[in-house]
């Protein structure tokens, strides 16, 4: 009977989720523009790329990051080092007090590892963000093109 | 101590400064990653190599496939989630900027993880960008002899949690219809300034730039 309520209510959510990338606002934060790009149904990896806005006077940080379609989720950077190119985990990401965190293809990223069952274009996923100060909130994600770099 | 022994006292000591600096300067630097070898733009590319790789359709793919059509090259993984797409979209939309003049461009994206790329996932993965890109992938040594023969540099870097990522070169390699290196493309250049460039490889072997 747990489950059913469980699928229910994570029926629930999928369907309140909007069609399109929308701003998400927590405390002194905005989410805007969270989106992925779609991937081959065998692949491993995906990104998800968002802006995150601190209209406050203190940073924040992402202490922790979820999502329902991968095993994990974690900050990651690209990195051109002279003609080489390197990918590696970032430290948690901060968002300077008045500023913004922007994420772009070539550059900051979540990485999401082991997903189940690849990415589709079209389809929207919660991603569960936690921050130190503002806490934890489910930002819609919308998946684009494979070959998208921006949101769609 | 004279004003001569001091001044002999204070150059060794710079000199051994100079030196000792060089040293940690030297052993800093990040190791290696430029390929060993630049190739020669006169002479097509890894002429002389030998290397049997395959296609996304299972077929061989050696030197000697390289001749015969100008070819974009872009190298990459199926496993890396930001940049190698970038790149695919990157040689994608010049595709489309190309319009029926692309039809004459092989587009190609040689694996750098062959070990995990097999020739169904190159094709599945090509086909989310543009169906004319075709895959490459084969054996690890063989690829490894191909990327070497071609100035391509990759490395495979452990990842906390068991996995691995590859460090990889950005080039895009151009070449024309008789196999030599004539450009390089990289995806910060503006979308006119490739299209010029690949321009210039439709034109042919003979014809300048």
């Amino acid at each position: 009977m747990k489950s059913i309520l469980t699928a229910g209510a994570v029926l629930l959510a999928a369907c309140a989720l909007p069609a399109t990338a929308e701003t998400v606002r927590a405390g002194d934060l905005s989410i805007e523009q969270a989106w992925a790009r779609a991937t081959i149904p065998s692949a491993q990896t995906g990104a998800v790329y968002l802006t995150i806005r601190n209209g406050g006077a203190q940073p924040d940080r992402i202490v922790a990051l979820e999502a329902p379609v991968a095993g994990h989720a974690t900050p990651h950077e690209t990195k051109q080092d002279g003609d080489v190119l390197r990918m590696a985990e970032t430290g948690p990401l901060s968002i300077p007090a008045g500023g913004a965190l922007e994420m772009k293809p070539g550059g900051t990223h979540i990485m999401l590892m082991d997903l189940k069952g690849g990415l589709k274009p079209g389809q929207s996923f919660p991603l569960t963000v936690t921050f130190e100060r503002a806490g934890t909130l489910a930002v819609p994600v919308t998946v684009g093109r494979a070959g998208a770099m921006g949101p769609e | 101590m004279t004003l001569r022994h001091l001044r002999l006292i204070l150059w060794s000591a710079v000199g051994v400064a100079l030196v000792a600096g060089s040293v940690l300067l030297w052993r800093a630097s990040p190791g290696g990653p430029v390929p060993a070898t630049r190739p020669d733009p006169g002479r097509p590319l890894a002429e002389g190599s030998r290397w049997q790789l395959l296609d996304e359709r299972n077929q061989p793919f050696t030197p000697a496939d390289l001749p015969g059509r100008p070819t974009v090259m872009v190298f990459g993984f199926t496993q890396c989630p930001d940049v190698c797409p970038t790149s695919l979209s990157y040689v994608a939309n010049l595709l489309r900027s190309l319009g029926p003049r692309g039809e004459a461009i092989r587009p190609l994206f040689l694996t750098v993880d062959p070990e995990r790329d097999t020739p169904a996932v190159m094709a599945d993965y090509t086909d989310l960008f543009d169906p004319r890109i075709h895959g490459v992938t084969g054996a690890p040594d063989q690829m490894a002899a191909a990327l070497k023969s071609l100035g391509i540099f990759s490395r495979k870097v452990p990842q906390d949690g068991g996995g691995y990522t590859m460090d990889h070169s950005a080039t895009i390699l151009l070449l024309d219809s008789s196999g030599r290196l004539r450009s390089t493309l990289d995806i910060h250049e503006e979308a006119e300034a490739a299209v010029r460039k690949v321009e210039r490889l439709l034109a042919g072997p003979g014809a300048p730039g």
